[in-house]
């Protein structure tokens, strides 16, 4: 069982824990109080897991006179890639032990790696391979969002956001022995695109104004691709593109409560 | 373990991509054409062939030559600059070198490419395939060509060539006004020819081109004491005297060299009244004249006089049965070697009188040889063959 499973697993359970406890506290006939609105700031680090850099794309023959095909195969070897989550938002209550977090989340996503292998000819019999790479690096700026139950000092939660992905591809290079031909050579690009993640969590007072959290997202970080096209110096069409770039993402969080809000 | 598996995949791709000897199936294969040159005399051209073939199973028209290195042009000949190709047809491309080329530029662009039409699509060589041509000093070597004119056209001329590497090239004509020319003498600096004519009484005097070694304003010198049929000529180490043998004359003459126009003056007959029967090649050590009989195998050997005269000459035998005709003798006097009819020879040297003694056949792979050279370290003999 990966990581992210077992963490999600755990998230789930304790959402089931949480609510028997909190049906017995009830009975009790304790009160639970719940913050109005809060000024919250998140802080996070994690990993993010995925066999999604790079996608296989052809750039077939328009002219049979003049080109050759390129099809780029990259490897679908699992990468993992630290990143860097802050959230600025605020915490409103919503009825009973439920409550919302909304606010400007940032992901910051550390390089991956795109390793394939090109295969370049004019037909089958002029063909061969040369391995090529580039890189990838992610930023996400979201509207996110966080629907916590409030449990004692728990709060499992599941999460939302909504937003754009800033996708930068870069330093393509292809392995070919030296001065036998010449290939396709790609300028960097940064793509914007919609993106989005869905998660869960759990988070932890540690006191009043602190928490601390662990969480799984999935997120679709969108279209990544490497810009214009050059042989030899000569502007070709077709570049390499991906409209879809997956990742898994196992973060760990600290909250701080910047400001009160008042008691219901 | 997917991860595995395409890991193993990128490193033998890889491993085949960086070490593979096997060529790559790319628009063209090209492959030289025997061996490449590696030198080039400065200011002459080599000529490098390669192979071009059609990697693709379509018709490829107007394919071109889209980079060269410096110093390498197309010649007009075989592919040239721009060709079709049938589907696996190849053709030879032919290009000329005329200076360095360096196989290890970092540029691409100094490299050979082959392109499809609009240049996008193209094919070079791999490194080991590459020109890679350093500039030599061209080492010219200068033969007279002296049989009857009628027979061959290069005869009664001068051909001028490189050698380098133990091999002769680049030959062409030079000079002018020559008739039976036989033998070849140059003054200590490279500056003057000196080339008896068989059938003239005069020698012609040559100025050698300082640029290209050409033999340029040939005129003939010498007074009329030079008979017919002279065959040899030598100068001294100081370059202040000539001497020419007269084969039919059976006699050597000695001339004074002017230092200044390089003209031959005051030619009379040397050696007492030695008559050196066919007397051929002449050559001059330091206090020493040998004097080689062509075809026969007597020799003289003479004395040189501080005034330049020959004395004392002696008829001798190698004592092997040598026909010999040209004779050279190595720098400490120690060895001669002879070109004969059978083969080159080589004889050790007696101190004491100059006598040729001990000599055997060196090496039988040519015979009927006219004249023999030493070069400049003595580590090679230089043969002319006579041709029938």
């Amino acid at each position: 069982m990966t990581l992210r499973i077992k963490l999600v697993v755990f998230i789930l359970l304790s959402f089931v824990f949480c609510t028997k406890s909190i049906a017995a506290e009830n009975l009790k006939g304790e009160k639970s109080y719940v913050r109005n609105l809060r000024t919250i700031l998140t802080l996070g680090g994690g990993t993010g897991f995925t066999n999604d850099a790079g996608a296989a794309t052809t750039i077939p023959i328009n002219d049979s006179i003049t080109e050759e095909q390129y099809t780029y195969s990259p490897d679908s070897d699992n990468q993992t890639l630290g990143l860097f989550n802050a959230f600025l938002g605020i915490e409103f209550p919503l009825r009973q032990q439920f409550a919302g977090q909304v606010g400007l989340g940032y992901y910051y996503f550390a390089e991956s790696k795109v390793n394939g292998i090109l295969t370049q000819g004019a037909d089958a019999g002029s063909s061969s391979m040369f391995p090529y790479k580039y890189k990838i690096r992610n930023n996400q700026l979201l509207l996110d969002s966080k629907w916590f139950y409030t449990c004692n000092a728990f709060r499992p939660y599941f999460a939302l956001g909504l937003g754009a992905a800033f996708n930068n591809a870069s330093s393509f290079d292809v392995t070919i022995p030296k001065y036998i031909t010449f290939s396709r050579m790609y300028e960097s690009y940064d793509a914007t695109s919609f993106s989005y993640n869905v998660g869960l969590g759990l988070d932890y007072n540690i006191n009043q104004y602190t928490r601390i959290g662990i969480g799984y997202r999935f997120a679709d970080l969108g279209k990544v691709s490497l810009g214009d096209s050059t042989i030899d110096a000569t502007p070709v069409s077709g570049t390499i593109s991906q409209s879809h770039f997956y990742i898994h993402e196992v973060l760990a969080q600290l909250t701080f409560i910047i400001s009160h809000g008042g008691y219901r | 373990m997917e991860g595995i598996v395409n890991m193993l995949k990128n490193i033998i791709v890889l491993m085949f991509v960086l070490f593979s000897s096997a060529s790559f199936a790319i628009p063209f294969t090209i492959t030289p054409k025997g061996k490449l040159p590696t030198e080039v005399p400065r200011g002459l051209d080599e000529t490098a062939t390669y192979i071009v073939k059609n990697n693709t199973s379509s018709q490829r028209n107007n394919n071109y030559v889209k980079y060269l290195p410096p110093n390498v042009t197309v010649a007009p000949t075989g592919c040239s600059k721009k060709f079709n190709l049938a589907p696996g047809a190849s053709c030879e491309l032919n290009l000329l070198v005329s200076g360095a080329v360096d196989a290890y530029d970092p540029d691409p662009h100094n490299h050979l490419f082959v392109c499809f039409q609009g240049g996008i699509s193209c094919a070079g060589l791999e490194i080991k395939n590459s020109l890679n041509v350093t500039v030599i000093e061209p080492q010219w070597v200068f033969v007279a060509n002296q049989n009857n004119p009628t027979l061959l056209a290069e005869n009664n001329s001068i051909s001028k060539c490189i050698f380098h590497n133990n091999k002769f090239s680049h030959y062409s004509s030079t000079g002018s006004g020559f008739n039976m020319p036989t033998v070849i003498a140059l003054n200590n600096a490279g500056t003057k020819a000196y080339i008896t004519n068989f059938m003239d009484a005069g020698i012609s005097l040559c100025d050698i081109s300082s640029k290209d070694s050409s033999l340029m304003n040939c005129s003939k010198t010498g007074d009329g004491s030079l008979a017919m049929t002279s065959f040899g000529v030598s100068l001294n180490p100081a370059g202040d005297k000539a001497y020419v043998t007269n084969m039919f004359g059976a006699s050597v003459s000695l001339c004074d060299v002017s230092g200044v126009t390089g003209e031959l003056s005051n030619c009379h007959g040397t050696g007492g009244y030695t008559t050196f029967s066919f007397g051929s090649h002449i050559f001059l050590t330091s206090s020493r004249a040998y004097i080689s009989a062509i075809a026969f195998d007597p020799y003289w050997v003479c004395d040189i006089e501080s005034d330049g005269e020959l004395s004392g000459c002696i008829e001798r035998s190698t004592g092997a049965s040598v026909s010999a005709s040209g004779i050279i003798i190595n720098s400490n006097e120690t060895k001669a070697y002879l070109a004969a009819t059978d083969g080159v020879y080589t004889c050790d040297i007696d101190s004491d009188d100059g006598t040729l003694i001990d000599c055997t056949l060196a090496d039988a792979t040519y015979s009927l040889l006219d004249a023999i050279v030493l070069n400049k370290d003595e580590t090679y003999t230089n043969l002319v063959k006579k041709s029938y």
